[in-house]
């Protein structure tokens, strides 16, 4: 009796714990986050950029760099695989592992942020963040199919190997993939970005220089600009490029601010890089040693932008804009473009061993985790989206779409901001410097480079001369923050390698970086391709 | 089961619940307190006995004299028990009483020592043969003591006798007799008379005669002899060390299978505890302390690999430095999955439950300990340290290499003497001639300043406790208090702490018995102010910043310095002295328990118990770094712009081109508090069912329900600018929050973790005639660890287990073998644990975050995804394979208990590549596998024994290896090569590696052999993928270890030799080479090795001292010397042999005793940690167990203990 009694109190004594259980135990253990609000999921997307950079790999692999030859000490192998297209081994805080990383967990804070807003049932006020976390998940695939994929094109995207596109977060331990084909990427990109872009509001972010931070309004369309130019649809490329800018005058690099900054290299960086300028549209600040790359120092001045590729090819070049009549003299090397004509100033640095011309990019920061042992982590501060930037996409836009004066007014503009020496542009006037030069080869190095692209129609003449011109503004303006790799991508541009010797060319290697050559699409990171992903062919 | 015979174990006759009145009692338990109050309760007789029965049975009677008189009863043979008898007594004497019980049936009793012996009445034979003699003799205890009340007979006659107080006897025996002696808890021996008169007989206890019980803990007690899980339990008045407040030092070398490893001495910090060595490769495979039933949840959790690293939180990370070792009655350590299973996800790392002392019925007594320790001072002579003549003459070479300059040493963060000397030329106190110069250093040449003796003091640290026992039949009390004053070994390290323990037992009701027990201790701790260890994986120095340890202060500071003068460092002026009295931490930690349990005995077989505790712990570090303390006064220190422009510590506005560095600190001193706190509740629920069916099945059930919910909190806060000398009004300076943001650091924390569980478990032991047993357990378990994902949540665990005791076999016991107890086990069980604390992620982990701006303009706060959801993450899982034996030899003189373990690990938490498409290449999983297996063996035995003399000896020898089957290796060469190294496949779980050292080359530099040929300074520390050019030196867990304990006694004496021995592991050696060395350093003498010439480097292993000329042109020489500090030649072994405690003591004769009007007095004198009688020689010195890592921690030192204990 007594024991019956006491079985049926222990059984329903078990049943009632068994189920109230899972509630005791939903308690969560620390503090970890749950999104549950908009606050938090607007915070979530502060991480949905990502904090490395592709920069490193794509500089390294254009022409804007030579070898200063195997007697310079200061390089890395890393940046030797880079500068040679090999596939890249090196661990570093600019690899192209932390790229991957950084780039997919800034994609899995975005689908985060989504599956959250999704799961609260897309309400109105979780619109802006709805849109934020679409575009930012749009501009992260956007840069790893352009870097780990073959250029767009609208015969072989479809089968060629893009990366993975996802759309939601990863939810367990080591799952495998398939890779997306370009093309479904870029199909995927315009989709979240169309949807995206109208949703974003400016007024969502804590304050307007961390907005700069995150997609604002003017970011996205810039944005929206290059994924159009990359796509050569080139009318919506030039309107977005439009919506971006604004009135162009007004959303201009105010030299001045940077300017008084410019005895240091590094801070006038950082100034060129500031959240204030209104010519910043988004801006990064990533762990990266770009800063000494591309600073006044030793490191890494192996594969550098040089003295040669600036006076024949950038920044001391015969420019479109340079009045003609300084031509000769440039040629002749009795005029010379000086450091100053640049409202920035431009930094020479030569002597033995070190050959770097350079324009202020990417600051030299730090992020000190012990300041005494004086350890820590390399930082820099790069601006991804600038109005100069939109400006010369919708120039460009407008060439492919023979809008000439159009364009010529947006890189007199370009021009007339960024060096002293702007001289008055006209169609005339471009046919006549695209003419004044032969085609590029190695040993004779000129700013005009054969267009290998067989999708784009392009005229000779005035409108080849004219992208001749606005590629070479590109160039200058996108000095060493990678993106003159893609556009050498997207014209099929060929790439030498030069070793240089006493200031000249030395010898170029013959391994030539052809128009449709495989290693255009960066192998993807080592222990990805061991975890069983496909690696592109080679 | 290792049985070993450390001790007894008292229990009482069991008394029969029908004639327990409660009223009646009252009467009793009144008059016993009077007696208790003066002072005469030794003498039962005085006892009054109210009795009424009617045709009872003689036992019956008896029992309730017993129960009412508080005696013991001790029955002879011959009793009839089938007479009954009818009393009615009202208030009688026990004498009286007893009378009316037994003299009517020829049944004779004696009272002695408070018990009552019932025996059948001698018959006389009358025909008394002329061989017949008195035979007088003693009944004593292993240890000596006379044993009271043994019964004497002689075989194969009535004739009986007992021992008196001292456990003397007299008896009349044909000399050709045999005497059979009997003890309640003692097994039963015959001693031939073989013509003696007078006859010595020792007893061995016998654990088997009396049902002892292994306590599980969580309230399950299973009969020894049918427990089948590996388990040992030792006594605590025989593992104890004086000297050691913190109990779970005391089991070094006492249990096989566990090995204790004192990383650090410091009150408060836990050694190294491993029960069978690691079972998680990045967990921390920490024993579970479980105290009378209670998990002692930690307040902080202190990975294992932390314990070593002497930072402030070490001094919490002991669970039971709060007990009392005296309250302690014994620990029982639980070591394979059928004896931990019940515990489920937290006994995957062993168990070890401490039960401590409660109250007894009719035992009142009042116990005094008090030790007085001191410890040796550590002396120069036992390391390899240079005396200041030496030292003076290697600065004079550094000087001719180019160091040591003025311009240099004048701007130096750190300088000595030469510092010293040009400070003053500077200042114009010195002539700046060669002269006067080398009269100021010949003044430090011979000042061979002993830091030891200036921060090592020899002050005798007391610990005085006090405890009451006493207990009538309706409640028993155990009430304790202690205190423990130690000024201090080294300077500022002083502690106090207060315990006190109320332990009360009630039997509400004859099957109700409520058990109330409330713990609480407070601490009090001075420490020197520390910071964090940190890893400088660039340049690969495990470093302290303002590390004042004055330990490592003395070991590694050069004896030319002067006690008495300021020198630099951190470019400010440091005192040791001075700094230790302006910079230092105070500890506050108080533990509280309150916990009751209610047991009802639904029927005879059946015991259903509630237990409710409520344990709160909170312990407080305030770190008081003082306004001229030299860690505030480095915030402030530019005397000159070099210095200025130098300093790390000073802030440069990075939003102003032309800032100057200035002092975020320049009035004032740092004020850190860190907080933790922690409420743990916990609910349990369980039923014990014990049956024997038909006299040979015997069912043992146990089951239960337990919930535990610990909240815990911790605060951490940096005060800056807090002038202690103004009265302590802070003045901060904006420019610290400003640079606290710009570099990512805040200057508050506030963390709160909730950890809930839910259990259910259930055992089942089936024994068949005591021969066979079969045993099997379930427990099914849930957390809230995981987050909200319910896949991950429960966990399932068990065992089966089988034994066989053999000496129950009938062929066994017509089988005449010296072996008396033989039984064999076996168990094979699945256990798991909940893996490393930081690996959570069943559901994506959120973080927020700082995300690192430019400029403080900029800033925001975030959230990132710190984890992805990883949402078939599991518990780790642990397979064990158990067989082992226990034997008794020549009446259990001799026992030798032998296990023998396997496991196989899966599960294990393991890095893992992935494809990175979440964002995280590499990610922690359930990938690694481990497989392990050991051997433990443990053997006791008495070698000599007669009336005056003992010896007994135990050997305690343990083998734990373990090797990684699968993992992919993820660690950094400075995870690999430093400090507790890491598990690679195919290697144990924390092994070392080093940078393998080829020779010296022609200029002295050391050359390795790199993952890319021979070089010298291209090595990557940060590299994770070329590790396979690394050495593998050996594990940093010793595997083999034990001791050897010997107990010699003569009358009151007793001398113990206590050994414990340590094989099997590797050590790193100090990392004291660098290619700059300050005037500051205190240098090995193996710097006379050092390359100097060239051809030294085919004679020598030690590289040259830099010229300064060479370092400024390549810094990364840098690189090489810290590659040599952890290359094969820097590395030895931790192998040890070590006499640990050697103690003689001494207990006064009762009689001369009792003269005191006291019952027992004892001394005690003991030597702890008294000679190293082998160790590596390159250790130079060095405790092979400590590892000097600065902060808090200190060795164990050599020291002596007087212990006097005093019974009333």
């Amino acid at each position: 009796m007594k024991t019956k009694f006491l079985n049926i109190l222990l059984l329903s004594g078990c049943f009632i714990g068994f189920t109230s259980c899972n509630k005791y135990l939903d308690e969560l253990p620390d503090n970890r986050a749950e999104l549950n609000n908009a606050d938090k999921i607007g915070k979530i997307l502060t991480s949905a950029y990502p904090t490395s950079s592709y920069v490193m790999t794509a500089e390294l692999s254009s022409d804007n760099v030579d070898d200063y030859g195997s007697t310079n000490p200061y390089s890395s192998r890393l940046s030797g695989q880079m500068f040679n297209w090999s596939e890249i081994t090196e661990k570093d805080n600019d690899d192209i592992n932390e790229f991957w990383m950084a780039s997919y967990k800034a994609i899995s804070s975005a689908n985060a942020a989504l599956e959250a807003i999704e799961k609260a049932g897309n309400p109105e006020n979780l619109k802006p963040q709805r849109g934020e976390a679409l575009v930012a998940r749009a501009y992260n695939h956007f840069m790893l199919v352009n870097l780990f994929g073959k250029h767009y094109n609208h015969s072989t995207s479809k089968s060629d190997l893009g990366v993975t596109y996802m759309t939601k977060p990863e939810t367990t331990l080591s799952p495998k993939y398939q890779r997306n084909t370009v093309a479904e990427v870029y199909d995927n990109v315009v989709k979240d970005l169309e949807e995206g872009i109208p949703l974003i509001d400016d007024a969502a972010y804590a304050n307007s220089a961390t907005a700069k931070y995150h997609f604002n309004k003017t970011a996205a369309y810039a944005f929206a600009a290059r994924v159009y130019l990359f796509m050569g649809e080139w009318q919506k490329a030039a309107d977005y490029a439009s919506k971006a800018l604004g009135d162009p005058a007004e959303s201009l690099r105010n030299y001045a601010q940077v300017a008084a900054f410019a005895a240091d290299q590094s801070n006038a960086a950082r100034e060129y890089n500031s959240s204030t300028l209104k010519a910043n549209f988004l801006l990064f600040s990533p762990y990266s040693s770009l800063g000494l790359m591309f600073g006044a120092y030793y490191t890494e001045s192996r594969y550098n932008h040089n003295a040669v590729i600036a006076r024949k090819e950038t920044l001391f070049a015969i420019a479109p804009y340079l009045a003609p009549s300084n031509w000769p003299g440039i040629e002749s090397g009795t005029i010379q473009i000086g450091s100053t004509n640049y409202r920035i100033r431009a930094y020479v640095y030569g002597g033995t061993n070190i050959d770097k011309a350079l324009l202020p990019r990417f600051p030299y920061l730090f992020e000190f985790t012990d300041p005494v042992a004086q350890t820590g982590f390399a930082r820099t501060t790069m601006t991804e989206l600038t109005s100069e930037e939109a400006l010369l996409t919708r120039a460009e836009a407008n060439i492919h779409l023979k809008n000439y004066e159009v364009a010529i007014q947006d890189m007199q503009l370009w021009a007339g901001n960024t060096v002293t020496f702007a001289s008055k542009m006209t169609v005339e006037g471009i046919n006549n410097w695209g003419n004044h030069f032969a085609y590029y080869t190695p040993k004779v190095p000129t700013p005009k480079k054969k267009l290998n692209n067989p999708e784009y129609t392009i005229e000779t003449g005035t409108q080849e001369n004219m992208i001749h011109a606005v590629l070479f503004m590109r160039r200058i303006h996108t000095l060493h923050t990678g993106l003159r790799w893609f556009d050498i991508k997207r014209y099929g541009i060929e790439v030498y390698r030069r070793t240089l010797s006493g200031g000249t060319v030395g010898s170029v290697s013959s391994d030539v970086l052809t128009t449709n050559d495989n290693r255009r699409a960066i192998q993807l990171p080592q222990d990805v391709i061991n975890a069983g992903l496909t690696p592109n062919p080679r | 089961m290792n049985n070993l015979p450390f001790g007894k174990t008292w229990r009482l006759i069991p008394h029969d619940p029908r004639f327990s009145k409660p009223l009646r009692i009252m009467k009793i338990s009144t008059c016993l307190l009077f007696a208790f109050v003066t002072g005469v309760q030794a003498n039962g007789i005085a006892q009054k006995v109210t009795l009424k029965m009617k045709n009872a049975r003689i036992e019956e009677a008896l029992n309730a004299i017993s129960k009412q008189s508080n005696l013991q009863l001790f029955y002879g043979e011959n009793i009839d028990s089938k007479v009954r008898i009818n009393v009615n007594l009202k208030d009688a004497s026990v004498a009286a009483a007893l009378n009316a019980v037994l003299k009517s049936n020829n049944i004779e009793y004696k009272i002695i020592a408070n018990t009552i012996s019932v025996n059948g009445k001698t018959i006389d034979h009358g025909a008394s043969n002329s061989l017949q003699q008195t035979i007088s003799g003693t009944v004593r205890d292993k240890e000596g003591k006379g044993l009271a009340g043994a019964t004497v007979t002689v075989k194969g006659s009535s004739l009986s006798t007992q021992t008196d107080a001292n456990g003397s006897f007299q008896i009349s025996a044909l000399s050709s007799a045999t005497l059979i002696v009997r003890f309640v808890g003692y097994s039963t021996i015959e001693v031939p008379v073989n013509g003696r008169n007078a006859i010595a007989i020792v007893l061995a206890t016998d654990e088997r005669q009396i049902d002892e019980v292994v306590v599980t803990g969580l309230g399950g007690k299973i009969d020894r002899q049918n427990f089948t899980g590996a388990t040992a339990k030792v006594n605590m008045k025989d593992v104890e060390l004086g000297g050691l407040p913190d109990p779970s030092r005391s089991l070094e070398g006492r249990v096989a299978g566990v090995s204790v490893q004192n990383t650090s001495g410091t009150f408060g910090s836990a050694p190294k505890i491993r029960v069978r060595g690691a079972t998680s490769i990045y967990g921390s495979s920490k024993p579970l302390w479980v105290v009378d039933g209670i998990i002692i949840e930690d307040v902080a959790d202190v990975s294992s690999d932390a314990l070593s690293s002497g930072d402030a939180l070490t001094l919490i990370s002991s669970a039971v430095a709060g007990l009392n070792a005296n309250d302690i009655e014994s620990f029982q350590v639980l070591k394979d999955g059928s004896a931990t299973s019940i515990y489920g996800a937290r006994a995957m790392g062993g168990v070890i439950v401490i039960t401590t002392k409660k109250g007894a019925v009719g035992r009142n007594s009042f116990n005094y300990v008090g030790e007085f320790t001191s410890r040796d001072i550590p002396s120069y002579n036992s390391f390899n340290i240079m005396n200041s003549q030496e030292q003076m003459s290697m600065y004079q070479f550094m000087n001719q290499r180019g160091w040591l300059n003025l311009s240099d040493v004048s701007v130096a963060s750190e300088s000595g003497v030469y510092g010293k000397m040009y400070q003053m030329i500077n200042a114009g106190k010195l002539e700046n001639t060669e002269t006067a110069r080398n009269a100021y250093l010949r003044q430090a040449e011979y000042r061979n300043t002993d830091w030891f003796k200036e921060l090592f003091s020899r002050n005798v640290m007391q610990n005085h406790s006090i405890s009451l026992t006493s207990g009538t039949e309706k409640a028993q009390y155990y009430t304790s208090l202690s205190a423990i004053n130690d000024p201090g070994w080294a300077r500022q390290s002083g502690v106090k702490r207060y315990t006190a323990m109320f332990n009360a037992g009630y039997n509400l009701l004859d099957n109700l018995k409520l058990n109330l027990l409330a713990n609480g201790s407070y601490r009090d701790q001075r420490a020197p102010g520390t910071l964090g260890q940190t890893i400088d994986v660039v340049n690969m120095e495990v470093k302290r910043d303002f590390d004042i340890n004055p330990y490592s202060y003395a070991m590694n500071t050069s004896r030319t310095l002067d006690a008495k003068e300021s020198y630099i460092r951190n470019y400010a002026p440091f005192n040791i002295l001075n700094e230790l009295r302006n910079n230092y931490m105070d500890i506050n930690v108080g533990d509280y328990k309150f916990q009751g349990e209610l047991s009802w005995k639904v029927l005879k077989q059946l015991e259903l118990t509630a237990m409710g505790a409520l344990r709160y712990q909170q312990s407080s570090q305030q770190h008081y770094v003082k306004d001229y303390s030299n860690q505030a006064l480095a915030y402030r220190a530019m005397p000159n712009t070099i210095i200025r422009d130098k300093n790390p510590y000073l802030y440069k506005n990075p939003d102003d081109p032309y800032a100057v560095p200035v002092s975020v600190l320049p009035y004032g001193g740092i004020y850190n508090r860190t907080d933790y706190k922690m409420v743990s509740q916990n609910f349990r629920f369980n039923f014990n069912y014990n049956n024997t069916f038909n006299e040979v099945h015997k069912l043992y059930a146990f089951g239960g329900a337990t919930v535990n919910n610990d909240t815990r909190n911790n605060d951490w806060y940096r005060g800056w600018g807090i002038q202690y000398d103004l009265g302590e009004i802070p003045f901060t300076d904006y420019h610290v929050f400003k640079k606290g943001q710009e570099e990512n650091s805040d200057y508050f924390k506030v963390i709160n973790t909730r950890n809930r569980e839910v259990a259910f478990f259930g055992q089942a032991n089936y024994t068949y005639d005591e021969r066979y047993t079969l045993n099997g357990t379930l427990r099914y378990e849930g957390t809230n660890r995981l987050g909200k994902s319910t896949s991950a949540r429960w966990l399932p665990t068990w065992n089966v287990a089988g034994l066989w005791n053999v000496h129950n076999e009938k062929f066994f016991k017509n089988w005449n073998s010296p072996i008396n107890t033989l039984s064999f086990k076996a168990s094979y069980s699945l256990t798991a644990d909940r893996g490393p604390s930081f690996v959570t992620n069943s559901k994506a982990i959120l973080e927020s975050y700082n995300p690192w701006r430019p400029n403080a303009g900029d800033k925001e706060t975030g959230l990132q995804i710190k984890d992805l959801e990883n949402s078939l993450l599991t518990y780790e899982k642990k397979k064990e394979f158990n067989i082992g034996t226990s034997i008794g030899m020549f009446n259990n003189r001799l026992a030798i208990d032998v296990d023998y373990y396997t496991r196989k690990q899966h599960d294990l938490i393991g890095e893992i590549n992935t494809q990175g498409l979440g964002g995280q290449i590499s990610k922690y999983g359930n990938i690694a596998k481990m497989n392990s297996h050991g051997l433990e063996l443990s053997v006791a035995g008495t070698i000599l024994r007669n009336e005056d003399f003992s010896w007994n000896s135990s050997f305690i020898f343990t083998k734990a290896v373990n090797k990684i089957t699968e993992m992919e290796n993820h660690k950094q060469v400075v995870d690999l090569i430093s400090g507790n190294g890491f598990g690679l496949q195919g290697y144990p779980v924390r092994s070392l590696f080093s940078i393998p050292f080829e020779k010296l080359d022609i200029n002295g530099l050391p050359i390795f052999t790199g993952p890319d040929g021979p070089t010298t300074t291209g090595l990557n520390f940060q590299e994770r993928d070329k590790i396979g050019y690394l050495k593998y030196e050996g594990p940093t867990e010793p595997t083999t270890m034990g001791s050897f304990g010997n107990i010699f006694g003569y009358k009151g004496f007793k001398l113990n030799v206590f050994f414990t021995y340590s094989f099997g592991n590797v050590v790193r050696l100090d990392p004291v080479y660098k290619t700059q060395y300050t005037d500051l350093t205190a240098t090995t003498r193996e710097f006379w090795d050092s390359w100097t010439v060239p051809g030294d480097e085919l004679i020598t292993n030690v590289p040259v001292m830099i010229d300064k000329r060479i370092v400024r042109n390549d810094r990364d020489y840098k690189y090489a010397y810290n590659a040599y500090n952890y290359s094969s030649v820097n590395i030895a072994k931790g192998d040890f042999i070590r006499l640990k405690d050697l103690s003689l003591s001494y207990d006064l004769p009762k009689n001369v005793v009792n003269s005191f009007k006291v019952s027992s007095l004892g001394f005690r004198l003991n030597v702890t940690n008294l000679w190293l009688l082998y160790a590596d020689k390159r250790l130079n010195g060095q405790d092979p167990e400590f590892v000097n890592s600065g902060g808090v921690a200190l060795p164990i030192p050599r020291q002596y203990t007087l212990t006097v204990r005093l019974g009333l």
